[in-house]
């Protein structure tokens, strides 16, 4: 298995495919959220391309490469509109390990869970984006830096698993990943969005400045 | 992992555990039903005490859970202390989700333990619970919210618990799940009581691997879709199962007071529509369900003694229990109902068993058989639910005598007080709400835990009413025996019910490629069929006749929409169903 162990935008960004996405992309989040089936089907086909290269990119990086391209969604940004309409499925936190082509909800970097029991309704705790993240100013070895549009990305090749993040985060919106010992930190991509049935998640442009 | 493979056992006498791989056991039967089936018959002694600590407590999930939409049931396999055989139950919430997040396929829960416990299962960690502190808080909804605090895990586990018809050994006892999901049949609740086991909490954070990640996300995407966008799904979002109500009126298929009538004239007070329009408070799904069927109600009461002050119920209700504790009993308020399943809510009993067995009751006090000195001064009465509630309460406490045979079920109870004519049950498990002609009742005296949902004849039924000829009781014990059969295949996926007409074959098959497994159309209907019969061996193991069909006379007395029940006809089909059964080759 080659590894990629430099810079791991670069063989992205050379990719003709890959910077198909990007603009794909960035549209998307310009325009905010769409639903229409085309382009549903079409990012998922990039998102397979993208995580089915495993021979080259082992796990860690096939992530990264994925946090990468937020960097083109940079100023969107993951918003609960109406909390009061979530039935508690969870389909958002499915939707959000399938980006890694996986089931189950052990990679999710959002949750959904009650407000103390069923009949008291659900929370839905996402990362806000802060423009100044608690989270990365405790981080100890600079794993976390600021993403453009608020929040922060994870490089994992320096993350040692302190938990710091996640005891810091004052809405608990750093989860923790038990298989990788790493957070789960969400990048705003919205692929959670087009999979929320009752329309609580939204992609919001964050405004410049 | 693609398919789950790893069962914990646990001892609750020893206190001990430990983890199988028993890869090949799902290679064979894929899990839920297939393999709980194959794991009793291995854990159950041969005539094992219901009660006692042989009988063992399966739980398992399937190969689809937390990896395609609607896979959110788990089923639990024992032997009930209901009917003295197979006990099979499904529930959902969050617990299939749960089971499997935690890495197992199925657990197997032995033994007894000498002190009350709860199990606290989180991944690998395994611990016992002391559960002294808890035991004898009747509220299984407060169970709920003690154990809540006590475990990590929000968002990803599920609390299963007893409340006190549990503890009291009711023999219809449920388990509750996230307040408001149960594994509601045949009394898992009296087993976990006998057990001592309190609850049940289950997290974990294990990961889903597939075979091909692009054609997963593909297959996931249709299957979504077709959820999302299927007009039956949304009848189950819009109304609920409650939307049922008032066509099974008209069709006059809805039992009413003991089954005294097939239908009420004043029926548009307890519609789903009604209910939906007057009372509706929140709507909540089950882990990875789009559909989000469960309807909660929301019941708003003044306090009698404090002006300005009320309070706000919520209280789910479906079709079923709007049938058992409503028409049944003749409670035609929806507010009389709600407050009367709030109560078997609490307590954590069944429903269906519940209503059907108070309807019993009221018609057996109406008729002198039974009388104040039994009821404890409670004078049953149609439609009068204050007195139900407080009989409820007696059920659950096994108050007296009386209560405590009501406790064992109709079939107990009137063998004792007589009224069998008119004691609701088939295979000794209270009748679901369906009057809708023959095949429902085959299926219910047939099929393999004695509920509408084995066969669901009452769908054949109304083909018929719609303008199908009337199928020959042969053919009729055919159609239900391949329905049967093929529901093995969708409660061993495990998938729920409402989602059959989207998992039919083709889609299973290509799920099942992508966990892994490679199968075609015929490998799916023999092992169908090896299910169904696993299950008829351990009936006949356990004592299930098929000559003894005790058949209650009332359903011949009130006419279904096929008109009036021919017993000739129900008996013939009921024995060329078991030929199916016995026949070698299929």
């Amino acid at each position: 298995m080659a590894k990629c162990r430099h810079d791991v935008r670069q063989p992205l960004l050379r990719d003709p495919r890959a910077l198909r996405f990007t603009k794909d992309y960035a549209r998307r989040s310009r325009y905010g959220r769409y639903r229409s089936d085309g382009e549903s089907r079409r990012r998922n086909i990039l998102f397979t391309r993208i995580c089915d290269r495993e021979e080259e990119y082992p796990v860690r990086e096939m992530i990264n490469d994925i946090e990468l391209l937020s960097y083109y969604s940079q100023m969107s940004r993951l918003t609960i509109v109406d909390v009061d309409r979530c039935v508690g499925c969870q389909l958002c936190m499915f939707a959000c390990n399938r980006r890694f082509g996986i089931g189950g909800i052990a990679k999710s970097a959002l949750l959904v869970r009650s407000a103390g029991g069923f009949e008291r309704g659900f929370v839905v705790i996402a990362c806000r984006a802060c423009p100044d993240p608690p989270c990365m100013k405790v981080c100890p070895t600079g794993a976390l830096s600021l993403r453009p549009g608020g929040g922060v990305l994870l490089d994992r090749s320096k993350c040692i698993g302190c938990r710091l993040c996640v005891e810091t985060c004052p809405v608990k919106a750093v989860f923790w990943d038990d298989e990788l010992n790493k957070p789960n930190i969400c990048i705003h991509c919205g692929y959670c969005v087009d999979y929320c049935p009752y329309e609580i998640l939204e992609i919001k442009e964050v405004e410049a400045g | 992992m693609t398919i789950p493979s790893k069962v914990l056992h646990i001892d609750l006498s020893r206190r001990i555990f430990h983890v199988d791989d028993r890869k090949k056991l799902f290679e064979r039967y894929l899990g839920g039903t297939g393999v709980a089936t194959s794991l009793l018959l291995e854990n159950c002694p041969k005539h094992a005490e219901p009660l006692g600590p042989d009988n063992p407590i399966i739980f398992a999930v399937g190969p689809l859970t937390g990896l395609f939409p609607l896979a959110s049931k788990t089923v639990a396999l024992f032997k009930s202390p209901l009917t003295g055989n197979l006990g099979e139950s499904h529930a959902g919430g969050r617990s299939a989700v749960a089971i499997r997040s935690a890495g197992y396929g199925a657990m197997v829960i032995k033994g007894s333990s000498e002190t009350p416990v709860y199990m606290s299962i989180h991944g690998r960690d395994v611990h016992f619970r002391d559960a002294s502190g808890i035991w004898g808080i009747v509220n299984a909804i407060t169970v709920g919210r003690v154990v809540r605090e006590l475990e990590s895990g929000a968002g990803m586990r599920t609390i299963m618990r007893i409340g006190g018809a549990g503890e009291n050994l009711v023999s219809y006892a449920c388990v509750t799940t996230e307040t408001y999901r149960h594994f509601g049949r045949l009394g898992l609740g009296a087993v976990f009581g006998s057990k001592k086991l309190k609850a049940l909490v289950v997290s974990g954070h294990e990961s889903i691997e597939v075979e091909d990640k692009g054609r997963y996300r593909e297959l996931y995407d249709d299957i979504y879709k077709a959820a999302v966008e299927s007009p039956v799904m949304k009848k189950y979002h819009d109304i609920g199962t409650a939307s049922n109500i008032l066509p099974l009126n008209e069709l006059r298929g809805l039992p009413v007071m003991n089954l005294r009538m097939p239908s009420f004239q004043d029926i548009e007070q307890i519609s789903g529509e009604k209910l939906v329009e007057g009372y509706l408070g929140r709507r909540v799904a089950c882990a990875h369900c789009p559909v989000a069927c469960i309807h909660i109600a929301a019941l708003r009461e003044p306090y009698e003694r404090e002006p300005y002050f009320y309070k706000t119920s919520m209280i789910s209700y479906d079709y079923e229990p709007v049938y058992s504790l409503g028409a049944m009993l003749g409670i035609f308020k929806i507010e009389g109902f709600l407050k009367l399943m709030d109560e078997v809510e609490t307590m954590g009993l069944d429903a269906m068993s519940t209503g059907v067995a108070l309807a019993w009751a009221t018609e057996a006090f109406e008729k002198g058989m039974i009388g104040k000195e039994e009821t404890l001064g409670l004078a049953l009465r149609w439609g009068d639910y204050s007195t139900y509630i407080i009989a409820v309460e007696h059920i659950a406490r096994t108050s007296n005598e009386f209560y405590e045979a009501l406790s064992k079920g109709v079939e107990h109870a009137s063998s004792r007080y007589g009224g069998k004519d008119f004691a609701l049950s088939f295979g000794s498990n209270e009748m679901p709400g369906y009057h809708t002609g023959p095949m429902c009742y085959v299926g219910y005296l047939t099929g393999s835990r004695h509920s509408h949902l084995d066969s669901a004849g009452y769908s054949l039924d109304q083909k018929v009413i719609a303008g199908e000829a009337l199928p020959s009781p042969e053919e009729a014990a055919e159609k239900l025996f391949k329905e049967e059969a093929w529901r093995q295949i969708l409660n061993s996926l495990v998938v729920c019910l409402f989602s059959r007409g989207i998992y039919h074959k083709d889609v299973i098959l290509d799920a099942l490629e992508i966990c892994g497994v490679n199968l075609v159309g015929e490998d799916l209907d023999q092992m169908s069929f090896e299910i169904m019969r696993n299950k008829f061996r351990f009936k006949l193991r356990e004592g299930f006749n098929t000559e003894e069909i005790r058949i209650p006379h009332r359903i011949f007395e009130t006419e279904t929409p096929l008109g009036q029940l021919d017993e000739g006809y129900l008996r013939r089909s009921v024995e060329s169903f078991f030929k199916l059964m016995q026949c070698k080759d299929l």
